[in-house]
């Protein structure tokens, strides 16, 4: 008998059942912080079991996918699958590979490739109060209004160097998964309920030994950048560029040069945030 | 480009203008290119029949106190080119 949750987000459900405690608990580290609907029928079922030995097994529509996975890999497995649904799906909204964070309602994007560091970022804003909506994705709708993939808070090992008291907390509360070449942790600060309006975007910027800077983006600039970043530009056609070109028109934007995750790189932050 | 060269805008690229700036954008490469308003003006001007030379003169005409109209001529027809956003008539 599996029990398990509905899974929305950019208006597709999906469904994913967990046929033991284990296999259940690991869903719902991954998926509690999505909203829950029984609105729309879903689209996809996912299926995990654990094998009693520590490792899990995955079925897609009732077909064996993955076996002999580990609890991690599990999890990229899962989140990896049901992202793709969701971006194969999206063809109203823009779907953006960015970050999103909020301070005191106001909740700003952070497009970037994956890879880019926007995880470790995020980690380290969740430190100062930031809650996290997404670390890789968002939907972004034609009134600015922003939905999270709301999927723990993924890192790689060299977080550890980088974020240690956030990995520190978050083991001593139970919010991590650890495994031998990534991490995950769900966030401490709070979100409001999605869907939340912009209230500005900041393209991040990694450069080892850069001085902290924010540099204001002309729209032009801003739209070229999220181009980029939008994930389902194919499926949206020409829509997906005036779409954008909306989201720059409304939204200011910053580029967000840093090289250290310091006092300085949280004052800036702060600086957009806080009037 | 040469003076007697006619660039003329490929078809294709869908524009939005952004403030004193315009984006246009090759859906099927997936690449934009953001112009300045000069540029954007010089883009507005490829029509396939005016030349190179008749680029500049209208400019000079329009704008009499602009700096080196020329070079900028030259640099945004050479970003056009790079984009594969123009051809020569």
């Amino acid at each position: 008998m599996s029990s398990g949750r509905l899974v929305t987000f950019a208006d597709t459900t999906i469904e994913v059942l967990a046929r033991d405690q284990d296999a259940l608990k690991l869903v719902d580290f991954l998926f509690a912080r999505f909203p829950q609907t029984t609105d729309v029928p879903p689209c996809l079922e996912l299926e995990l079991a654990s094998d009693g030995s520590s490792t899990f097994v995955l079925w897609r529509e009732g077909s064996l996918v993955y076996r002999d996975t580990t609890a991690v890999r599990a999890a990229q497995l899962l989140l990896a699958e049901a992202a793709h649904r969701f971006a194969v799906n999206s063809r109203d909204a823009l779907l953006i590979h960015a970050a999103a964070v909020e301070l005191d309602d106001r909740r700003i994007l952070l497009p970037g490739p994956s890879g880019t560091g926007k995880s470790t970022l995020v980690a380290w804003l969740d430190q100062y109060g930031f809650g996290c909506h997404s670390d890789e994705m968002v939907i972004v709708s034609h009134d600015t209004r922003l939905s999270g993939y709301a999927r723990p808070i993924c890192l790689e090992l060299d977080a550890r160097f980088v974020v240690p008291e956030f990995l520190d907390k978050a083991r001593s509360e139970g919010r991590l998964l650890e495994g031998t070449d990534a991490l995950m942790a769900v966030g401490r600060s709070p979100i409001s309920a999605p869907p939340v309006v912009l209230h500005c975007i900041l393209f991040p910027r990694f450069s080892p030994r850069a001085r902290t800077v924010l540099r204001p983006l002309s729209k032009g600039a801003a739209a070229m950048k999220l181009m980029i970043s939008v994930a389902n530009r194919r499926q949206l056609g020409d829509h997906g560029f005036s779409a954008v070109a909306d989201l720059a028109r409304a939204v200011p934007a910053f580029e967000f040069t840093y090289g250290r995750l310091d006092k300085e790189a949280i004052s800036h932050m702060l600086g957009v945030v806080v009037p | 480009m040469k003076d007697s060269d006619r660039p003329q805008r490929r078809t294709g690229f869908l524009t939005q203008r952004l403030d004193d700036e315009v984006i246009l954008y090759d859906p099927e490469q997936s690449r934009a290119l953001c112009l300045n308003w000069t540029a954007s003006i010089i883009w507005g001007l490829c029509d396939g029949a005016a030349t190179v030379a008749d680029m500049i003169e209208l400019l000079r005409e329009a704008f009499p106190d602009a700096g080196d109209i020329d070079r900028d001529v030259s640099e945004a027809l050479e970003a056009f080119s790079q984009h594969a956003a123009i051809i020569k008539a």
